[in-house]
């Protein structure tokens, strides 16, 4: 639950409880993000009061608004109210948006989370990924290791070639051992996927069916190089329902979650989200062999 | 035939910085020999973008029959063999574009939700 007022010309967003990654935690979130964006106040200040936790693939639209605000001229503030240390900066160091934000190296004690970063190129796409891979807690076979590697590649590819998000691509997740489950998320405040399908075609067309048409095997769009190239969904969603895993991904005014069910669930979002958001949910078992077509 | 050892080039089938290395080689070695084969021993990490921008660049610039003649690939993992033949299949998507055209017009002629 977000309350937000107006107080002294800035924008305030009370951040009360939990926040997961399920679909009312994050509409809330994006809620947020465009009442803040398409106001006329230029600052925004969120307070945590009695928030206790966020979860670390959400955390990006905590984490990119005050570096998207600043693109726009208008700034974001993180308050912490109530006891010391606060569990959501001490969170925020964990998974490393405190060592973005202010550069300082701090006791780094988040040893399972993949840091909040912004990926610029593909160098550091590699270094990433390779990262990734080194701090999985658990021991998997090379040819598992290669698998989810170059799975994980690809996300931050797809994120990184079809958004032009001017800032970059935003990255963070974690390694959850108890439940033996890898969780990311990768963002980008580019070009949505309903409006790149809208602009191929040149016509107004609802969100839920660019989606649709984002995931028709064969569909591409041609870039000035003249390669062709799909969007990178279809073969996504084949991995995660070979896999057992979910994705969800979150875009213009849609949500779109797809799991081991045949058919995607779509969920209406009261306001639109700044470019693509796509949380991963996948095994991280020792025993699992990832399986491709 | 040539046959290019491609972990003599690169080492591993990810970015497109290592596509560009790649295509660069085809496409010196296409100028002198008819055919050419690209030997993956040896690459286990691969991605579709990868493929678009090496062998994909050669469907579109080629044809789908010319390159089927002219470029083989062989030794790839399974992965490799999936990230390339889903390249592949969105390089000669004219093949089946009525298909992929059918099933679009079927989506935007349906009614809104």
């Amino acid at each position: 639950m977000i309350k937000t007022y107006v107080k002294e010309q800035s924008f305030y967003a009370e951040i009360d409880n939990r926040i997961d990654d399920n679909f009312q935690d994050i509409s809330d979130l994006i809620d947020l993000q465009f009442e803040f964006l398409n106001s006329t106040h230029s600052k925004l200040v969120i307070l945590f009061t009695d928030c206790t936790f966020i979860n670390a693939s959400v955390s990006v639209i905590i984490g990119t608004l005050p570096k998207y605000a600043y693109t726009v001229d208008k700034r974001v503030n993180y308050r912490f109210k109530g006891p010391s240390p606060h569990p959501v900066l001490k969170f925020m160091k964990m998974v490393g948006m405190y060592k973005y934000y202010t550069k300082r190296e701090i006791e780094y004690d988040g040893k399972d989370a993949v840091p909040f970063n912004c990926i610029r190129d593909e160098k550091m796409m590699d270094e990433y990924t390779e990262k990734i891979m080194e701090l999985a807690p658990i021991k998997m076979s090379k040819d598992a290791k290669d698998i989810l590697s170059s799975y994980i590649y690809e996300i931050y590819q797809n994120g990184f070639f079809h958004s032009k998000s001017e800032i970059g691509v935003f990255t963070s997740g974690y390694w959850v051992k108890e439940k033996r489950e890898f969780n990311f998320s990768i963002y980008d405040m580019g070009v949505g996927i309903p409006d790149k399908i809208r602009r191929h075609f040149n016509q107004e067309i609802d969100s839920e069916k660019c989606l649709q048409i984002a995931f028709v095997e064969g569909f591409t769009t041609s870039d000035k190089n003249g390669v062709s190239r799909g969007l990178g969904l279809t073969r996504l969603r084949q991995f995660i329902r070979l896999n057992n895993g979910k994705m969800s991904i979150y875009t213009g005014d849609i949500c779109c979650i797809i799991d081991r069910h045949e058919k995607e669930q779509y969920r209406r979002l009261k306001n639109p989200i700044r470019g693509t958001l796509i949380i991963i949910n996948i095994a991280a078992d020792e025993k699992h062999i990832y399986v491709v077509e | 035939m040539k046959t290019i050892k491609v972990a003599g080039v690169i080492q591993n089938a990810f970015s497109s910085e290592q596509a560009k290395l790649l295509k660069s080689e085809i496409e010196k070695e296409l100028v002198m020999e008819e055919t050419v084969e690209l030997d993956f021993t040896d690459i286990s990490k691969f991605t579709t973008l990868f493929f678009n921008f090496s062998t994909g660049y050669f469907i579109s610039k080629l044809g789908k029959t010319e390159y089927d003649r002219r470029i083989k690939v062989k030794n790839l993992t399974k992965l490799g063999e999936s990230a390339y033949r889903n390249s592949y299949e969105n390089a000669v998507g004219d093949n089946n574009k009525s298909n992929v055209e059918d099933e679009i017009m079927s989506i935007l002629s349906s009614p809104d939700e």
